[in-house]
């Protein structure tokens, strides 16, 4: 009972979250300078007084801000989320296409970068003052400091270039129609790249967060207690102290996934990726508001659901936030 | 007699500052069945010497004299695998605090299984039988639903007895009962006592009782060394140590207890005023270089500062380190 009730607040919570974030972005993109009906009358070549003034009406750009907010959010509660000005497609069917590639660049890269980095983590803590530790802090500052894009053009120059091992663009072999195993295959080779520059970035934050939340463990009496079990270092370190340590890891993967959506906007405009983070990009360009509103709609609506997945992982994790009894 | 199961010859521990010891030339001997209890005030080196044993001492801290045989055999410079081997099956350790000694993050059941398990005395299936025998043992209600449960769903008492458990599992030696009984309710002190009792008459282990607590170590010790930083100034059979005190100190630190119960029931009045030992402990890199105790001590003389006395015989089988060591001062004012 106590847990339906601890659910149903959560989606609660995070339904208002997604109309606050709907308010937000629509007054955002209102007050930001330029007319949409400017933009679709210069796709239509030109247009005349009546014609623009029949273009606002035709889109509602002629009603009050709060109407159109309103309109807007009602239509989103039943899954509309308009037509793209540019496309004149509806916005639902252009991101829904575009989401795939985008959540398999960002899934696979925050898998890898939480699994890079609490592997380096154990490593850093397991032997706190070797020279190992020092060079992973070094790499992962580094990793950390250094512009996505910048990253991205260096592993574009390295492995496009002087050892040519991966495609640099795309997300398909464009000569070459595949299926089955060898389509996947292509994929996987297209996105080695784009992911491993996103995961650099984010591998450094969590091998930070691992080591120092292992090495806190560490020094606490629960360890002394299973050392005095005559455990094996490798009992102490991954069956007592890493599940503690995962904590703090888990929630920042959570956090992570919000600037992770955004480092994968820039990731996928360097390598050319066919995502959201592309679209987006376009769409700003090209003024296409209900496309705008809509990535930003759903990317809400993803870092919402990241961070339920979060809080459930932390329930799974953490005994001491569920009850037994 | 028979081989002692715990026997420390002249053990010296050292910090990080080379120059002194946190622990000097500690000597005592426990056979199985028996009880030693290291008494003193904290940071005496009573958690060092426990820790010694065990071969965990904290980083810059290591032994730099004296011996360790435990069953006979020298431990303090074996290779780290054969200590480790050692540890949990050998000999076993409870800790101060029951709160922080168990991981939150895994069953109590899984705490107590995993030592039989890592020690090769059961497998998987039967080490979780075990275990839940175990906490029948100590008296945990409904073990096999509290085996799957979280150390935070205990209350102080059951997380000690739990931990008891985890040192009984591979049904050790020794067992290092670091202060087992001082962050717990005056109730449930008692029953973690009669518990440790309970589980050395049934088991024959002998136990190395550390702790402050005068009340628990004439309660349970058979002998008594009294520690002062880092080293022996009294030493004897519990109950004569308790009932007359031969070294300065000790008679202090039993004036400063409210009351004292002995095992055999005899019952010491209580003063009518508690006695504080006037000073603090001095640290051990600030050792005096006479008498320890010359300081805070009520019958020094100018030599107690000049020169530290040896731990010298008393009667049949007693100790004490101090040329004043005298029961009468105590038969006079406690009779």
């Amino acid at each position: 009972m106590r847990a339906i009730t601890l659910v149903a607040r959560k989606l609660l919570n995070a339904a208002l979250l997604l109309l606050a974030v709907i308010v937000l972005n629509f007054i955002l993109i209102h007050m930001a300078p330029g007319d949409p009906a400017t933009v679709i009358a210069g796709e239509m070549g030109g247009a005349s007084a009546e014609t623009m003034a029949e273009i606002r009406a035709r889109y509602g750009l002629d009603q009050p801000l709060a109407t159109q907010i309103f309109v807007y959010a009602r239509r989103v509660a039943t899954g509309d989320l308009g037509r793209s000005y540019f496309f004149n497609q509806p916005v639902k069917d252009l991101i829904l296409r575009r989401v795939p590639p985008t959540l398999l660049l960002m899934i696979s890269a925050l898998t890898l970068a939480a699994l890079v980095g609490v592997a380096l983590g154990l490593v850093g803590a397991a032997w706190p003052h070797g020279p190992t530790a020092h060079l992973i802090t070094f790499f992962s500052l580094a990793g950390y400091a250094a512009p996505v894009f910048w990253t991205g053009l260096t592993l574009m120059l390295a492995f496009g270039r002087f050892w040519p091992i991966f495609p640099i663009s795309g997300m398909y072999d464009v000569v070459a129609s595949r299926h089955g195993l060898s389509l996947a295959l292509d994929v996987l080779r297209h996105l080695a790249l784009p992911c491993l520059t996103l995961t650099l970035l984010n591998a450094a934050q969590f091998s930070r967060l691992a080591r120092a939340s292992l090495l806190e463990n560490l020094s606490m009496d629960y360890i002394r207690a299973a050392r005095a079990k005559g455990l094996s270092e490798f009992q102490v370190l991954c069956g007592h102290a890493l599940k503690n340590a995962l904590l703090p890891v888990v929630t920042m993967a959570g956090l992570q996934f919000g600037p992770l959506l955004a480092g994968a906007v820039v990731v996928e405009t360097v390598f050319g990726w066919p995502g959201l983070g592309r679209l987006v990009f376009d769409s700003v360009l090209r003024r296409d508001y209900p496309v705008l509103l809509g990535i930003l709609f759903f990317s809400a609506l993803l870092v919402v659901a990241a961070n339920l997945i979060t809080d459930a992982l932390y329930h799974k994790i953490d005994p001491r936030t569920r009850r037994l009894f | 007699m028979s081989e002692p199961i715990l026997e420390i010859e002249g053990l010296q521990i050292g910090g990080p500052e080379k120059e002194s010891l946190a622990v000097d030339g500690l000597s005592l001997s426990i056979h199985a069945g028996e009880t030693h209890a290291l008494v003193g005030e904290s940071g005496c080196g009573k958690t060092m010497t426990a820790l010694a044993i065990l071969g965990l001492l904290p980083r810059g801290f290591r032994t730099r004299g004296g011996s360790i045989k435990l069953l006979g055999e020298e431990i303090t410079a074996l290779p780290p695998a054969r200590l480790r081997a050692l540890r949990g099956s050998v000999m076993s350790m409870i800790f101060q605090e029951p709160m922080t000694a168990l991981n939150p993050v895994l069953t109590v059941g899984r705490q107590i299984s995993e030592v039989i398990v890592a020690k090769k005395i059961l497998p998987p299936k039967e080490a979780r039988e075990r275990a839940v025998e175990l906490m029948g043992q100590v008296g945990l209600p409904r073990p096999a639903t509290l085996y799957r449960a979280y150390p935070h769903e205990f209350s102080g008492g059951m997380r000690q007895r739990v931990a008891l458990c985890v040192a009984l599992a591979a049904s050790p030696r020794l067992i290092v009962a670091d202060e087992p009984t001082t962050a717990l309710d005056a109730t449930v002190q008692a029953q973690i006592l009669e518990l440790l009792r309970e589980i050395q008459t049934r088991t024959g282990a002998a136990i190395l009782l550390i702790t402050h607590n005068l009340l628990a170590a004439g309660f349970l010790a058979d002998s008594l060394s009294v520690l002062y930083v880092g080293s022996l100034l009294e030493r004897g059979p519990a109950a004569q140590v308790l009932a007359e005190p031969l070294h300065p100190y000790t008679q202090g630190l039993l004036a400063s207890q409210p009351l004292l119960e002995i095992g055999a029931g005899a019952l010491l009045k209580a003063p009518a005023r508690l006695q504080a030992i006037a000073g603090q402990v001095p640290r051990y890199q600030d050792k005096p270089p006479g008498c320890l105790f010359y300081d805070r001590c009520g019958v020094s003389r100018a030599q107690c500062a000049r020169e530290r006395p040896p731990l010298a015989p008393f009667g049949a089988s007693r100790y004490a380190a101090c040329p004043y060591a005298s029961p009468t001062l105590w038969r006079q004012t406690h009779a």
